[in-house]
């Protein structure tokens, strides 16, 4: 190994700092002088910045694979005894390699777009660049000044490393980070193309069409990114449960959920041309959630079960955080007349330019100001509630109203057809996951909140995180449903009963037969429990949060009533078209037909039927969530031959088992569980204490998954000389549904996602479909 | 690019020849030395490849910034965009999903035919802002649809008996006399076989 590897590596970063740089001030000249050449060099450089970065991890594996115990990361991260696949996961398994492994990704995502974008979209294509690489500068900075991972350890190299922890040691570990980080770089490429939009001027749906497969993969990325997190901590923490609401878990959720906004009403611009400056502050606030999300990991502002990835670097995140907020709304304003329909004038942009920012500034620290009062928290809200709508109403009334004396302000955008219609169902389900945001942001920065107004660092805990997401996530759940069943433009009160009717009926039915029956089948409908505050406010949120089971259940059904009705519709169309699905896919499965039905929709039909697959698993994995109400679990302590029970459920302890390998001791305690007087599976809870790591064992999960609930097995210690075991026995209802859920999730993306066939073929069916005339005879 | 220069033209040779050999050299070489060798030394020679391909690129950057050299990527045929084509596109797709509601039922006949004039006179719009703004390569246009039609393309129907006016559902339509193809009523050319519908008369179709 020859002796300058580590100051290649370094090097290797100093100059993709250097390429990034070149090809953003390339780009920059391309939109600027609008000549194509200059954007030829830019493309050229990017495609080059990013194979720099492919040559910089690549060197990271090498040191991995070879064991260069003189970088300090190598030595953190693995050991020799580690096998290749473990090796290559610690490349993201800390937190300097992971920045590489982010700036790899995001590699990856500039090399696809810029080939994807190829000779089109000529006046956003050098923003869309230069955004890109003002994000690969600001890594390569953070790797050059604070987290190198081609740093060399100070004590020289080790004759062997410290090894990955046991934590990360498995499966999940291997694939929930990466698909985590695929979802999250990519939220920078829709990011890219808004603030292509805005410093290009082009505001129409261009952007909107032109990011939406882009912002599609990352939400997908998102999705089963956290679905994987969820898999990690139920196979692995071994608490029993999958959401813990740990502050790095709502970081990975926050932008999932403005991703999950921005989705739906990105249709709505792209169709009516309405929601321009909603959805640009949609897909910076995913992106600036994604930065955000990082820091709270990486800053250890906020304690976490992810506390392994803490650093010093939180404070570079926060001041690009600042950065990417200050361009994106500096330009937003600057842009304010093309967004709202106005003719552009310099005395408009400067006059939105002015009281944006003079309202921005006066609102946050006036708000701050108010908040440290020594008046109690009701005024103190109801306080800045006065001061902050005084402060908007005197900047837009007064300021801005006497900055543009003479200018039409009077906004000549499209309206809303009606207030029955698709568009208006989606902007309050849009809403609806805009307070889901908000609420999950404010409890988990509420202890940065806490410490600023009051000194005091207060948690926000998971039983009121529980009780304040369950009214809104059912709220959201439901609008979902209700948003399908209204039409684009307008929706007749005749059809809207025709739509409402078999889901409602569907609603109905179960919600009565659940009452009646759910308690016997084991699945109460009403779960009471105690209040969290006194009062009203308490009393509600109890009373609400007893009857989730039962709005729970009867939503998923009616849920997914909509969606099959949705399908039933298509089938009926293509019937009355000729268009059918040969009968023997269908003969072969559902899934084959459904394969059949669906790619050979047209693009725009095709989007929607997948986005309703997504929809059905959705309610598959709220029937997972809401099972979450009818948990079971015990904490006892066995000695050999004697047995518990819970549930339906029979655990019999059959003895104590210790086995050895290289790494670790494996204590086992192997249980038979038995349902129903019937012996159901054997199953080995177990600690393992690894050689590097002797005074953290770790716990290793034993599970029984069936569709109705799982049965979840810990053993917390064996005692050598009785053999006694101290067990917790969960039962968890439902919750194979989440994972089902996901699958259907991931298949409902990809048909959304699906390339578009040759367009003669793709013509046809559409041609059919429409039934009678086709726009392209106007 | 023609150039006289040979220096310049071995360049661009190299260029044309490294942007395919050299991603299929690296990856032969890096899955031959892990073969013959390990993983560690393969992953060096991959990372010897990605650097070059690193430095060709970026040397390429330069190049076509400054002089007519290594050429990688064309500059011509660019798309350049219009904002009467984003009107059309979203005009049409406004129709498209019109028609599906209303095939779905969940738009009313009434709503449904006025809605539709609406967005029909915002598509006419944006087509004849859009016939507008491409007058000037028209000719050029026509010229190639002349060059492609001698080339054997089939040619249209001569109409042979006028189109009628049928009532289908409750919306008005044409049935085209050559496929009978359901057609708006104010078209003038079919919109299956391209039969003109009607004489060339001052209407606002396009």
């Amino acid at each position: 190994m020859w002796r300058t590897f580590p100051a290649f590596g370094t090097t290797l970063i100093l100059c993709i700092m250097v390429a990034a740089s070149y090809t953003f001030a390339v780009a920059l000249a391309a939109a600027r002088t609008r000549n194509p050449r200059p954007l030829v060099s830019a493309r050229l450089a990017a495609y080059g910045t990013s194979a720099l970065i492919t040559t910089a991890v690549v060197c990271l594996a090498y040191a991995f694979v070879s064991h260069d115990f003189r970088l300090r990361y190598v030595a953190h991260y693995s050991d020799r005894s580690m096998s290749l696949p473990y090796l290559f996961t610690s490349l993201w398994g800390g937190q300097d390699g992971s920045l590489l492994w982010w700036l790899f990704l995001l590699a990856l995502y500039i090399a696809a777009c810029v080939r994807w974008l190829g000779k089109r979209y000529v006046e956003l294509q050098p923003y869309v660049i230069a955004t890109l690489m003002a994000l690969v500068v600001f890594f390569c900075v953070l790797m050059a000044f604070s987290a190198n991972p081609f740093a060399t350890s100070v004590a020289g190299a080790k004759a062997d490393g410290e090894g990955l922890n046991p934590l990360l040691q498995n499966f999940y570990m291997i694939i929930h980070p990466p698909s985590l980080y695929v979802g999250f770089v990519g939220c920078s490429v829709p990011f890219a193309f808004a603030i292509a939009g805005l410093a290009s001027g082009k505001l129409d749906s261009e952007w909107i069409v032109a990011s939406r497969k882009w912002t599609l993969f990352a939400w997908l990325f998102l999705a089963i990114g956290n679905t994987l997190g969820m898999l990690w901590a139920y196979e692995e923490l071994g608490w029993g449960g999958y959401w813990a609401w740990d502050p790095v878990e709502n970081a990975a959720l926050m932008p999932l959920i403005t991703a999950s906004a921005y989705v739906h009403s990105m249709m709505i611009q792209e169709r009516r041309g309405l929601f321009k400056v909603w959805n640009i502050t949609l897909v910076s606030l995913t992106f600036l959630l994604t930065i955000f999300g990082t820091f709270l990991t990486r800053s250890g502002a906020i304690s976490s079960v992810h506390s392994f990835a803490q650093s010093s670097i939180g404070t570079y995140f926060i001041g690009f955080l600042i950065l990417a907020f200050v361009v994106t709304m500096s330009l937003t304003l600057y842009r304010w007349p093309e967004l709202r329909g106005l003719a552009p004038s310099r005395k408009l942009r400067v006059a939105a330019l002015v009281v944006g920012w003079a309202m921005a500034v006066t609102c946050v620290p006036g708000a701050i100001t108010i908040s440290r009062l020594p008046y109690s928290l009701g005024v103190r809200v109801a306080l800045i509630t006065v001061a902050v709508g005084a402060c908007v109403f005197l900047g837009v009334e007064v300021v801005f109203r006497r900055l543009t004396a003479g200018l039409t302000v009077e906004s000549q955008r499209p309206r809303f057809e009606s207030f029955f219609s698709r568009e208006f169902t989606f902007l309050l389900n849009n809403w609806g996951l805009v307070a889901l945001l908000s609420f999950v942001l404010i409890a988990t920065t509420f202890p940065m909140i806490s410490e600023a107004t009051t000194g005091e660092k207060v948690s926000v805990g998971p039983p009121y995180y529980n009780a304040w997401v369950q009214p809104i996530g059912l709220l959201v759940f439901f609008l979902m449903g209700i948003g399908t069943l209204f039409g684009w433009k307008k929706t007749s009160p005749s059809a809207l009963r025709k739509a409402f009717l078999t889901p409602v009926v569907a609603f109905v039915a179960t919600a009565t037969l659940h009452l009646a029956f759910g308690s016997r089948i084991g699945f109460p409908a009403i779960v009471p429990s105690d209040p969290l505050y006194a009062g009203l406010l308490g009393r509600s949120l109890a009373a609400f949060n007893a009857i989730t089971p039962l709005l729970g259940i009867s939503l998923c059904v009616f849920n997914a009533v909509i969606v099959i009705q949705e399908f039933v519709f298509l089938l009926r169309a293509r019937t009355v078209a000729r268009e059918r699905t040969p009968a023997l896919y269908w003969w072969l499965g559902v899934l084959p037909g459904l394969a059949h039905l669906l790619l050979n929709l047209p693009g725009a039909s095709r989007r929607r039927y997948g986005g309703y697959l997504v929809h059905f698993g959705i309610v598959l994995m709220f029937l997972g969530f809401t099972g979450k109400s009818w948990n079971l679990d015990s904490e006892i302590a066995l000695a050999p031959g004697q047995h518990a029970s819970l549930g339906h459920y029979i655990v019999e302890y059959i003895g104590p088992r210790v086995e050895m390998d290289e790494t670790k001791r494996m204590a086992f305690a192997d249980l038979r569980a038995l349902s129903h007087g019937k012996e159901v599976g054997r199953l080995s809870p177990a600690k393992f204490t690894y050689r590097r790591a002797p005074n953290s064992p770790t716990t290793e999960v034993a599970m029984l998954h069936t569709l109705r609930d799982d049965l979840y097995l810990v053993v917390g210690s064996i005692d050598p000389q009785t053999k006694m075991a101290s067990l917790q026995i969960h039962v968890n209802p439902l919750v194979s549904w989440i994972w089902l859920g996901c699958l259907l999730l991931i298949l409902g993306s990809v048909v959304c996602l699906w390339p578009e066939l040759a367009r003669v073929r793709a013509w046809v069916p559409t041609r059919r479909l429409a039934l009678e005339g086709t726009p392209d005879a106007v | 690019m023609p150039s006289n220069d040979p220096d310049l033209e071995l360049e661009r040779r190299v260029g044309q020849r490294l942007r395919v050999g050299l991603p299929v050299a690296t990856l032969f070489a890096a899955t031959a030395v892990t073969a013959v060798y390990s993983v560690g030394p393969g992953l060096l020679a991959l990372a010897a490849g990605t650097l070059l391909g690193a430095i060709t690129l970026l040397w390429a950057s330069v190049r076509s910034l400054t002089t007519d050299g290594m050429v990688l990527e064309t500059d011509n045929d660019y798309e350049v965009s219009d904002d009467a084509l984003d009107r059309k596109a979203r005009a049409l797709r406004a129709i498209k999903d019109l028609e599906t509601e209303h095939a779905f039922g969940k738009l009313a006949d009434d709503d449904y035919a006025k809605l539709l004039v609406d967005y029909r006179d915002d598509a006419k719009n944006a087509l004849r802002d859009l016939d507008v703004s491409l007058q000037a390569r028209r000719k050029q246009a026509e010229q190639f649809i002349r060059a492609h039609l001698d080339k054997g393309a089939p040619r249209k129907p001569k109409p042979t008996k006028p189109a009628s006016v049928a009532s289908v559902g409750s919306t008005k339509r044409t049935v085209c006399p050559g496929c009978s193809a359901s057609n708006e009523t104010d078209a003038r050319f079919c919109k299956g076989c391209g039969l003109a519908l009607r004489a060339k008369e001052s209407t606002d179709a396009s």
